[in-house]
């Protein structure tokens, strides 16, 4: 904005661009000068007096000889709006410059100053957060073009299919498969390779550790690396995030011990099917194949543990969803708009219990109460999912901060909340 | 500085009360009147835009100027607010402009309020790039050679990267004229020479 009213020679009002404010002269042009007189002579000379004159003047023209343009009758409606109650004398415009008054400066910002390339924005956050990033500040869009897929799949159809994806909550891989063909190619292979890590780590006699999380041994293998950093910046995102989460939850641990203690029966043809994997994988990645093509390898490859790989890969994709959903919701400017969350569960008999009677609690997105429901939404296979709350709407909710006023069933699995 | 009266001047000036005097007085902001407002509106902003490949902006918008990611270029004149809110939705910004025009030779210095930078910042977190401030030094060009008749061959250009407060003099001074100043834009903030950082 170029200009600003001052008013009584301090109060400094940001008013309206340059132009908007040649578009309301315009306006105001066409206005009664005897009846307008201080209005004109505020467009005219760039001050005027008596303020609550100008302000009834304002009002009035307003009523009377609406402008076309709505920028200009939101200008003019600020103005009278600054003006309210004001008792000083003057007003006039400035163009935000002034004359030397011996103070120091003031101050200078310089935002963002190493920032100047798009961001590549984790497979995550595109495939949640973004949506509500939209909602707010459409400006927020990653650079899709420069992530070199734009000859697949548009920004837009993907935010407008992710978008569907949400409100449906529909987090299943039949459903990424129908939405996202080029993107649910990177998450199937970046899972994978998470996964066959993973799978590698408990066939190795990984001992879990107590309490309740367990950390699992870094992946030895980063044969993929340098082949998706180099063609698919997103599976690279997508896999930095699931390799680098690297906790899995009680449950899914004693999923995973209980299968690498059936691993005396399994554990040859499992190991055989992984290094299987690993080398269809790899020959996936240097073909550019296509989803259908990738399954096809996989069909081919291995069905000894495609059950232990769908569900696994259904759990990543719901968590990968809620990570860039609560990453997003996280950052203060988001946060400011949307300060709380509800939690939303699938209601059926598959349902946790204390996941059921988080249905419908609203939190305050950062606080302790927060953190137990981030933890919920990490647990095995779990498919609840958080709704943002905006500001306004918060006055229609029972908004919960400390922990302790959580559901008994929730604090009950998780003690140390 | 005293505003030239404009040919299509409705009302005679008034002459301010003595309450009124001592107000603008104390006050070391510029006041501009109409003829000014127009030589800004008509020729500085549609200039630097078009300079930098950008698109000047009516609404009340924290940027002046805005150059769209991918060279994308808008009709001619400004763009309204709900042109301006699809173009950045579609395609992104390269770079926000913040842009000021110096037409009396006391005013030297940039003034900007807290509300105005942290609209700003907002700007710049939900575009992902940074506000640039450029300014026009006209004091020596604006009806150099008579009302109405301007000299732009004395024209000075400063930029700094940020905006805020700030005197004009310590600035960078663009001398290399459209090119540096796009080199300017597109370098890192590291990089840049004293007084554009």
């Amino acid at each position: 904005m170029a200009y600003s009213a001052i008013i009584g020679g301090v109060d400094q009002f940001p008013l309206v661009s340059i132009t908007g404010w040649n578009d309301a002269k315009a306006w105001i042009d066409t206005l009664d000068v005897d009846q307008f007189e201080s209005l004109v002579h505020l467009a005219e000379y760039g001050w005027t007096e008596n303020l609550a004159e100008l302000r009834g003047q304002i009002l009035a023209a307003l009523k009377a000889s609406p402008p076309d343009d709505s920028t200009v009758a939101d200008t003019m409606a600020g103005l009278a709006k600054t003006l309210a109650g004001k008792t000083e004398s003057s007003i006039f415009v400035s163009d935000g410059t002034m004359t030397d008054d011996g103070k120091p400066d003031a101050g200078w910002v310089i935002g963002q100053p190493d920032d100047r390339q798009p961001k590549v924005r984790s497979l995550a956050t595109l495939n949640s957060g973004t949506f509500e990033s939209l909602l707010a500040y459409p400006p927020i869009v990653p650079d899709f073009d420069s992530l070199g897929l734009a000859a697949t799949i548009s920004a837009t159809e993907i935010l407008a299919r992710v978008r569907r994806k949400i409100l449906n909550h529909a987090h299943g891989i039949v459903d990424l498969e129908s939405d996202l063909d080029a993107l649910d190619l990177l998450v199937a292979q970046a899972f994978l390779a998470s996964q066959v890590a993973g799978a590698v780590s408990v066939f190795a006699g990984f001992v879990p550790p107590e309490p309740k999380v367990f950390m699992l041994k870094t992946p030895p293998v980063d044969w993929w690396k340098e082949e998706t950093t180099t063609r698919f910046p997103w599976m690279a995102e997508a896999s930095r995030w699931l390799k680098d989460r690297g906790v899995v939850t009680t449950d899914s641990m004693a999923g995973m011990v209980a299968q690498a203690e059936d691993a005396g029966r399994l554990r040859w043809d499992s190991i055989k099917s992984v290094a299987d994997l690993r080398s269809q994988l790899s020959d996936s990645l240097v073909a550019g194949d296509t989803l259908a093509q990738f399954k096809a390898r996989i069909d081919t490859a291995t069905t000894t543990i495609r059950s232990q790989l769908e569900t696994g890969f259904l759990t990543a994709t719901h968590q990968a969803y809620i990570h860039g959903k609560t990453d997003t919701l996280e950052k203060p400017i988001i946060q400011k708009l949307f300060p709380a969350v509800e939690y939303f569960a699938t209601i059926d008999t598959r349902v946790r219990e204390w996941h059921r009677v988080l249905d419908g609690v609203v939190v305050e997105v950062g606080s302790p109460a927060y953190r137990v429901i981030r933890r919920a939404l990490a647990d095995y296979r779990c498919r609840c999912t958080v709704i943002s709350v905006q500001r306004k709407d918060l006055a229609k909710h029972r908004v919960i901060t400390d922990a302790s006023d959580l559901p008994a069933e929730v604090l009950a699995h998780y003690p140390d909340a | 500085m005293k505003p030239v009266a404009a040919k299509t001047n409705r009302v005679a000036q008034k002459v301010p009360t003595a309450r009124t005097k001592s107000e603008i007085a104390k006050s070391s902001a510029t006041r501009v009147g109409r003829d000014i407002q127009s030589y800004c509106e008509e020729g500085n902003e549609p200039m630097l835009a078009k300079m930098l490949g950008g698109s000047s902006i009516k609404d009340n918008q924290p940027v002046d100027i805005v150059v769209f990611r991918g060279g994308v270029k808008t009709p001619p004149g400004p763009l309204g607010d709900a042109e301006y809110k699809a173009l950045l939705a579609k395609h992104g910004a390269a770079y926000g402009i913040e842009m000021k025009t110096i037409v009396s030779n006391k005013a030297n210095k940039l003034t900007m309020k807290r509300s105005a930078m942290d609209l700003k910042k907002g700007w710049e977190q939900g575009a992902g790039v940074p506000v640039h401030t450029i300014v026009f030094d006209d004091s020596k060009v604006f009806n150099a050679l008579g009302a109405g008749k301007h000299d732009v061959s004395k024209r000075k250009i400063f930029y700094r990267i940020g905006y805020g407060s700030f005197r004009i003099d310590k600035m960078h001074q663009v001398k290399g004229g459209t090119k540096e100043l796009k080199s300017l834009l597109a370098m890192k903030a590291d990089d840049l020479p004293p007084g554009a950082k």
